[in-house]
């Protein structure tokens, strides 16, 4: 399956790539008072408002300097937007090749692969915050 | 039928929505069979298309879709289980459906004979249902012989707990309990039996398990085990007094000697579903699976088309090749650099923007003629169906809507109506004897006022008695300790509701006020409920008049730029901080003599305040109530599109959506509704920011 390779924060990560839908450099993100603290706000992709997610707070590890991408991702018609550091490259990863899968359920990281020279945790959309 | 050809597309387009959402459903629900969302969806479903038919006159499919909800109404209330035996009758029941509105969309005449097969289907089955023979699918038929009232299987630590209380001084009993098998609501007269003892007691041990019991998913006996300081015919003779009891065994606790419980035998069996917390659990219950099926997914409308005026169309060609000349003219003035041709070209061209955008606005809407003139009809034939008297009055019918609103309006309005005609408006001998004209009156009337449109049912029937709704919510298990008339009233709209004594043929089944509420909800409207006693009752549904472009003030809180509906605006005036004043925790300010409430939208969004004097006061006027909202700047009106917003955010219940401004950034638009009604009452200190999920 392709998955997309990204990093935050000199660590790095993977998401499938068949739920991100595109992949946009940062724009105006407009806040929202009251939202949960990893909303990041609001943007316009063309026309449409979509709500940017800020993973690194999201999933509790320290943020980046930079956010560079969004990542928009489509769950069952729903977007959401993705705020990382910056995209990578796109990986074939085949499923043996996920480790430590289902270690704990509740966390949003699935399982770490070794890519190349670096490890990357694998991160699931559908428990991210649809 | 020519007379009904203006609404027949009409019909096509909703059979086949419900018959594709009928069909997904049922499908889901065999993969899921206790899924009471899903059958309250798909009773809905099956109703709805069981209404609309029968307002066509179309008797065939209506008589089909009646046999079919008889079936969902067995899984309801769990006289019969989901198999894939029953799933395949109702696919049977769905294909044919589906074949009937093809052969209506070619003109074709339905014959009885073309729901034969399916209909013996379910005719067998409601012949197992009704009669003596048990259903295939349920597997505990041991107790039909007698009931039992023993544990053989009991939990040490219950033992423990049973005789504890026995030495406390306490009477311990075992007691099975047989329910008439004719009850409808199984469940209910459960959880009457466990509301009755667990005021003089504790129900220590139950089986079957209270989840199940509560589902109505058993057979007709249940037994539990009680503990109470009453005595024995105490018990038996407070369980005896609550309706549609077959028959009780009260015995102290041990006695049957054969079935002695061994204290030292491990079970299994036990959960902790079955210790008495559960149990005081129970009346939350009902409303929670309420609150879960308005959160329900609704199926994304499919494609629709809408008929347009061939002029309105021309002018709008007219408009668009227009402004192609203004585009040229613009390009060629920004080769030469000519500010002033640029300004120029730019002035055609906001100003066609705007005819373009009032020209689709007008395309869009649709009269609600076209829904209301379905009504007469249908009135006819039910008032003769049920041997009323009926008048129908029609005002307004050539308001216009926007045509996703008046093709979703028929769904409501068709369930109000049908409740109207059936609960509302009295049979004529009754209504003579109450001192009112033997011929009842509907009156549905549609209006515009501002930017909404007001649609009112009112009939001068019986009204809505509290006293019947409360003893009605009791008998199903609903508390209704407490509550206001008016929230008394307002439970006609919970689920599995319905006030008439037996099933007919046209509503009363208690699902569709919930689903009216739902509907307008989901459509940005509001619904109001009127209702005397003897007098009538009115049903008010508020709907706006597009559901994308408003006019709105644009405003800066902080650094925030926010957008404010125009509509609620009175006007706006500059304020000091000197000219506000505190009186006990709620800061006012002095409007044309009266003291109005001042919200800080700055505190209200938890945005950081500014240092400064002067800030403009935005007075708005909800129903009745004046409300000041205070805001940093202010920076124009202007009309802005309306974007719907993630649920999470709409969940926070201040912010109707955003809006994209002119330079491309998103702004918020504030539900200032909500907000100010927050603070009313008393909310809004409670809803701080989520946390984390």
């Amino acid at each position: 399956m392709q998955m997309i390779l990204f990093k935050m924060n000199q660590q790095h990560y993977l998401i499938s790539a068949d739920t991100v839908e595109e992949v946009v450099d940062t724009i105006a993100i407009t806040q929202v008072p009251l939202a949960p603290k990893w909303v990041e706000g609001l943007i316009n992709l063309r026309g449409t408002v979509i709500t940017v997610v800020n993973l690194a707070t999201l999933i509790g590890v320290a943020e980046s300097a930079t956010n560079k991408n969004i990542l928009v991702l489509n769950h069952e018609g729903n977007r959401k937007g993705l705020l990382i550091e910056e995209v990578m490259e796109v990986l074939d990863i085949e499923d043996q090749d996920v480790q430590l899968a289902g270690i704990n359920s509740d966390s949003h990281f699935v399982g770490v692969v070794a890519v190349e020279d670096v490890i990357a945790d694998v991160i699931d959309v559908a428990k991210l915050s649809f | 039928m020519d007379d009904n050809s203006v609404y027949l597309n009409l019909f096509f387009e909703e059979s086949d929505d419900n018959l594709a959402l009928l069909n997904d459903s049922v499908l889901q629900l065999e993969s899921d069979p206790q899924n009471m969302d899903l059958i309250n969806e798909i009773f809905r479903a099956a109703h709805t298309l069981k209404g609309m038919s029968a307002t066509m006159g179309y008797d065939v499919m209506t008589k089909i879709t009646h046999k079919m909800e008889n079936l969902f109404d067995f899984f309801k209330t769990g006289k019969l289980q989901v198999t894939s035996e029953y799933i395949s009758i109702i696919f049977d029941c769905l294909d044919t459906l589906s074949q009937l509105v093809e052969d209506l969309r070619e003109g074709n005449e339905l014959q009885e004979s073309q729901i034969s097969g399916p209909l013996a289907k379910i005719a067998v089955v409601e012949a197992q249902v009704n009669g003596e023979a048990p259903v295939a699918a349920s597997s505990t038929v041991v107790e039909t012989t007698a009931l039992d009232n023993t544990f053989p299987d009991l939990d040490a630590a219950d033992v423990d707990v049973i005789n504890a209380a026995v030495n406390d001084g306490h009477n311990a009993f075992q007691i099975g309990v047989r329910i008439d098998p004719e009850s409808a609501l199984k469940g209910a007269r459960v959880f009457l039996v466990m509301e009755k003892l667990g005021q003089g007691g504790d129900v220590i041990v139950v089986e079957p398990d209270t989840e199940r019991l509560e589902a109505g998913d058993f057979d007709t006996d249940f037994k539990f085990i009680y503990v109470t300081k009453n005595a024995q015919a105490e018990v038996a003779s407070s369980i005896a007094n609550i309706s549609e009891i077959d028959q009780i065994l009260v015995d102290p606790f041990g006695k049957v000697t054969a079935a002695e419980p061994t204290p030292s035998a491990p079970v299994a069996a036990s959960t902790p579903a079955q210790s008495t917390p559960a149990v005081v659990a129970t009346p939350a219950a009902p409303v929670e699976k309420a609150e879960a099926k308005h959160n329900h997914p609704q199926k994304a409308a499919n494609n629709q088309s809408i008929r347009v005026d061939l002029n309105r169309l021309d002018l709008f060609l007219n408009i668009v090749s227009e402004l192609v000349v203004y585009r040229n003219q613009l390009e060629d003035a920004s080769k030469r650099d000519s500010m002033d041709d640029v300004k120029d070209s730019l002035e055609h061209v906001s100003r066609l923007t705007s005819e373009l955008q009032d020209l689709v606005l007008k395309i869009r809407m649709q009269q609600v003629n076209v829904v209301f003139s379905r009504f007469p009809r249908m009135v006819r034939d039910l008032s003769q169906q049920l041997g009323k008297d009926i008048e129908l009055i029609i005002k307004g019918e050539e308001t216009e809507l926007d045509k996703t609103v008046v093709a979703e309006l028929s769904e409501p309005l068709i369930h109000l109506f049908r409740n109207s005609l059936d609960h509302g408006i009295e049979l004529p001998d009754v209504r003579e004897a109450h001192g009112k004209p033997r011929q009842g009156v509907i009156e549905l009337s549609a209006m515009q006022e501002g930017n909404k449109v007001h649609i009112t049912l009112k009939d001068d029937g019986k009204g809505l008695d509290p006293v019947a709704i409360r003893a009605s919510a009791e008998r199903k298990g609903i508390n209704t300790e407490g509550m206001s008339e008016d929230e008394v009233k307002k439970l006609v709209f919970h689920p599995g509701f319905s006030t008439s004594q037996e099933v007919t043929n046209i509503s009363g089944r208690g699902v569709g006020l919930d689903a009216v509420v739902a509907k307008i909800v989901e459509l940005g409207g509001a619904f109001d409920l009127t209702s005397e006693v003897n007098v009538g009752t009115t049903f008010t549904i508020k709907l706006p008049l597009t559901l994308s472009i408003i006019q709105a003030l644009l405003v800066k809180v902080g650094t925030e730029t926010f957008a404010t509906p125009l509509d609620v605006v009175e006007r706006v005036v500059m304020v000091t901080e000197d000219e506000i004043t505190m009186t006990g925790n709620q800061e006012v300010y002095a409007f044309q003599g009266m003291l109005i409430p001042v919200l800080r939208t700055d505190k209200v969004l938890d945005i950081p305040g500014q240092a400064i004097q002067r800030r403009y006061g935005i007075v708005v006027k909800l129903e009745n109530d004046y409300f000041m909202v205070l805001v940093d700047q202010l920076l124009g009106q202007q009309e802005i599109v309306i974007k719907k917003i993630d649920s999470l955010l709409q969940q926070l219940n201040r912010y109707q959506g955003a809006t994209i401004l002119g330079n491309g950034s998103v702004a918020l638009i504030l539900d200032v509704n909500a907000i100010c009604h927050a603070t009313k009452g008393g909310t809004l200190n409670e809803v701080g920011p989520l946390n984390e999920i």
